[in-house]
């Protein structure tokens, strides 16, 4: 499954989340930083079975104790996902990048993380 | 019952497949003629000649996909590409010697670079096969 391609695409990557990405959520109890990522679509995009094509939209939430941290893991980690599609004979590209979540009060005073957002569209090879 | 495309439709050139088409549309024709006399009262016609134009949408890559290098070379060097075929299902298809009517590229700052093509079948007999 290209979700977790893409899981070993970023912890591979060596970002500052290290091995800790995650599908979908993350353990509350997780140390930070951390990345999930949700692949939202998928579908076939091309015509027969020759260099046949696959698209998927990927979201990518950096998640860390800072804006700035939050933000530069999200352009890493979105860094990774297209080289790695690259070199696997796709394409991946930003459709939004650099959105940033900023951190909230939670209950009580303390602070929540800072999450940033970015949303990549992949076009893989399928079989 | 309707005709799953997935895996089975191709656009071909030459019984070559060619790769990362988004969409192959493909229409025939057969233009009336109109061969009213004056005086009648009704306007009459009769069929005239079988005609067809093939639209592609590519991703487009003239490096590293069959077939696209094919197409902008016929279009650059004006010769016809041999057996264009949209193919449905398999064993199912029209196919036709075309002219490369125009390639026209579009790039933007978030995306592939993609193409759409317009082919005219020419000088040759338009081959349905269903």
């Amino acid at each position: 499954m290209i979700e977790s391609d893409v899981v070993g695409w970023i912890v591979a990557g060596a970002t500052t989340a290290g091995p800790r990405v995650s599908v979908g959520s993350r353990l509350q109890s997780a140390a930070l930083p951390a990345v999930t990522i949700d692949m939202t679509t998928g579908s076939r995009a091309s015509l027969g079975t020759s260099s046949m094509l696959h698209r998927y939209s990927l979201t990518i939430n950096a998640i860390a104790i800072d804006m700035a941290s939050a933000q530069s893991l999200a352009e890493a980690a979105a860094g990774y996902v297209k080289l790695n599609a690259a070199l696997g004979g796709g394409a991946a590209y930003d459709l939004n990048f650099a959105a940033i979540q900023e951190p909230t009060p939670g209950d009580g005073d303390e602070m929540e993380p800072a999450i940033a957002v970015a949303e990549l569209e992949i076009l893989y090879p399928g079989t | 019952m309707a005709v799953p495309t997935a895996g089975n439709a191709v656009f071909s050139i030459n019984a070559a497949a060619v790769g990362e088409v988004a969409s192959a549309t493909l229409t025939v024709s057969r233009q009336p003629i109109e061969v009213t006399a004056i005086g009648d009262t009704y306007r009459k016609h009769e069929y005239g000649i079988v005609d067809g134009t093939v639209n592609l949408e590519l991703f487009w890559d003239t490096a590293g996909v069959t077939g696209h290098n094919t197409i902008v070379t016929a279009l650059e060097n004006g010769t016809l590409l041999t057996a264009a075929a949209v193919v449905w299902e398999s064993g199912k298809s029209i196919s036709g010697n075309a002219y490369v009517q125009d390639v026209s590229i579009t790039v933007a700052p978030n995306g592939v670079a993609q193409a759409t093509c317009t082919l005219i079948f020419s000088g040759s007999a338009i081959t349905i096969t269903q």
